[in-house]
């Protein structure tokens, strides 16, 4: 019983996950991320 | 016991998962910055600290990102979806098998020197830097449009107060000093960020000769992110009660100090520091006394165990064949 429950946890947290990489990308994070590869500074 | 509703352990193929573990972080050296998708492959945001200021960079950085949205002041919805998927199925494994920065810390780990072990409670130190200098300061140093922090960020202008301007060794390693080589002009602007970073890298790769995975442990914010990942994955320790005889070699052979004996009980699974590296696994010396599950498909027994299965395997071929 324990088990089943920690698998439906577990699929319920991925399932959620996916969804918010969606939502993410949906919104346009995935440019954002990109746009910001000079967020680097060493001088 | 788990090996016999499982599949076939790695362990069968492979007797020595440090030379597999090694082999996969080099894929992953040059997959992550191998050029070989860069013009498009930054939008995707693995969980491991890899520069992508370096020009080889393949995939984007999350603690560049999340200093890049906490400056944006929004919320950064696609790198919690990829941390919190990467974190529920095989949680810090990517930090154990695919961080670059990791590959170099166990090299340097490898030179022969006096090594000792951290205090536990140096563990501390990098959740102080994941909130303060990743998501608390930049975010209120920030203020201001998308436009106007955008801007600030492009153009690495003054008052960038953040882990990545800093502290970060990975983004020294792999951009600055490079950029320090190639670029004149480099040389020329060298301020005392500059050289608070190589001062910090340095301390780093003497911190990493000396103790294994040092930096994972005391500076990594990815790693404070990360913490507890392996408590909740899929992939996940078993430890046989009834095989393991608390020698201690799991809690010698981990390098983060993540798998401790009570005083009174067997080996505790993984705590908050586990890296899924899976040493424990190879270090233990009781036939299946520990072993590393996906689900209830075990990858990875300790080697008596494998050495175990693969007589079995043996004689059931020997008898299939006679």
């Amino acid at each position: 019983m324990r088990l089943r429950l920690r698998v439906v946890l577990l699929f319920l947290l991925l399932a959620a996950c996916v969804g918010l990489i969606a939502y993410g990308i949906y919104q346009g994070d995935a440019l954002l991320v990109k746009d910001n590869a000079a967020a680097f500074c060493f001088t | 016991m788990g090996s016999s509703r499982g599949g076939s352990p790695i362990a069968m193929r492979s007797h020595n998962p440090w030379t597999a573990r090694l082999k996969v972080q080099l894929v992953a050296l040059v997959a992550f910055n191998g050029y070989l998708w860069a013009p498009w492959g930054r939008f995707v945001c693995v969980p491991v600290l890899n520069c992508y200021a370096c020009s080889l960079a393949t995939t984007a950085c999350p603690i560049g990102t999340i200093t890049a949205f906490a400056i944006f002041q929004q919320v950064p919805f696609y790198l919690i979806g990829v941390l919190g998927l990467a974190g529920a199925s095989v949680g810090r494994a990517f930090c154990g098998w695919g961080c670059p920065f990791g590959l170099v810390q166990d090299l340097l780990y490898r030179i022969p020197a006096r090594k000792w072990r951290l205090p536990r409670g140096a563990n501390a130190l990098k959740y102080a830097l994941l909130l303060l200098l990743v998501v608390t300061i930049p975010f209120l140093l920030a203020g201001g449009s998308q436009e106007d922090a955008s801007d600030r960020i492009v153009r690495q202008s003054t008052g960038a107060v953040d882990y990545c301007a800093l502290v970060c060794p990975a983004g020294t390693l792999e951009a600055g000093l490079p950029s320090l080589v190639i670029n004149k002009a480099v040389r020329q602007d060298m301020s005392w960020k500059s050289w608070l970073k190589l001062s910090v890298l340095v301390m780093v790769i003497g911190l990493s000769i000396v103790s294994r995975r040092g930096f994972c442990r005391t500076l990594c914010p990815l790693g404070a992110l990360m913490a507890g990942a392996s408590r909740v994955s899929v992939l996940r320790l078993e430890t046989d009660r009834r095989q393991c005889t608390q020698c201690g070699a799991c809690v010698a052979a981990c390098p983060t100090r993540a798998r401790q004996v009570p005083a009174n009980g067997r080996p505790k699974e993984a705590t908050a520091e586990c890296l899924s590296c899976l040493d424990c696994v190879v270090a233990c010396p009781e036939p299946a006394a520990l072993c590393a599950k996906m689900g209830t498909r075990t990858l990875m027994m300790s080697r008596g165990g494998a050495a175990a299965a693969s007589t079995a395997e043996q004689r059931t071929a020997n008898a299939s064949q006679a």
